[in-house]
């Protein structure tokens, strides 16, 4: 009766196993939403770059676009304090370049906030993967004992 | 939370920052390749029209079968 109940509450060690892949995979998730986070992070500074430097550089300046294919075409910067910026849903608005800027921050300080969420669902997947690998390996050696 | 909900937020928050821009501000509407410039009416009155339709929007051929 005892052996019974204790088979009801005790995972398998199939069972162990398929748990564990599954924390594996979410870490592997997590890891490559992580790498797109930080792609996108790294996109927002180049902007940041670019409308500081074009702001420097200042009025008239010409400037080679990017059209494709290794491909560029010339360009003059009208007004380097006007930059039109992605709002959300296919609108892009003008804003003035200072207010660009607030509006990168923002969207970089967002995408940090979601990283660290991120970073901290891995950690907890760690910490379980952990306690499964413990539990495997009790399992394991119990198995062992009970074959000999 | 569904896709159609994160398209509604993502819509009203567009909404949002497209009534708080100053009227002296160009806005464009992103369509296929092409960024064309609208109002700010017309760039409302886009979004409501995703609401409703979805981003895909009219996409139907004329004398199409």
């Amino acid at each position: 009766m005892a052996k019974k109940e204790n088979k009801k509450t005790q995972p398998t060690m199939e069972e162990l196993n398929r748990e564990l892949r599954g924390y594996i995979t979410q870490i592997e998730a997590l890891r490559a939403e992580i790498a797109v986070i930080d792609e996108n992070i790294a996109t927002y500074r180049v902007a940041i770059k670019t409308i500081n430097n074009l702001r420097d550089l200042g009025k008239g300046k010409n400037i080679l676009i990017p059209i494709g294919a290794g491909a560029q075409i010339e360009a003059k910067i009208e007004d380097p304090d006007r930059v039109v910026v992605s709002i959300g849903s296919g609108i892009s608005a003008e804003l003035k370049a200072e207010e660009a800027l607030t509006q990168i921050a923002k969207e970089i300080a967002s995408l940090q906030t979601l990283r660290r969420t991120l970073e901290q669902a891995i950690a907890e997947a760690y910490q379980k993967t952990e306690e499964l690998l413990q539990k495997t390996r009790e399992l394991g050696q119990e198995e062992g004992k009970a074959s000999k | 939370m569904e896709d159609r909900e994160l398209l509604k937020q993502q819509i009203e928050k567009t909404l949002e920052i497209l009534k708080q821009l100053p009227d002296d501000r160009r806005v464009f509407y992103n369509t296929g390749v092409l960024m064309v410039e609208v109002t700010k009416k017309e760039a409302e009155k886009l979004l409501r029209e995703h609401l409703v339709e979805g981003p895909g929007g009219n996409t139907e051929t004329q004398g199409g079968e």
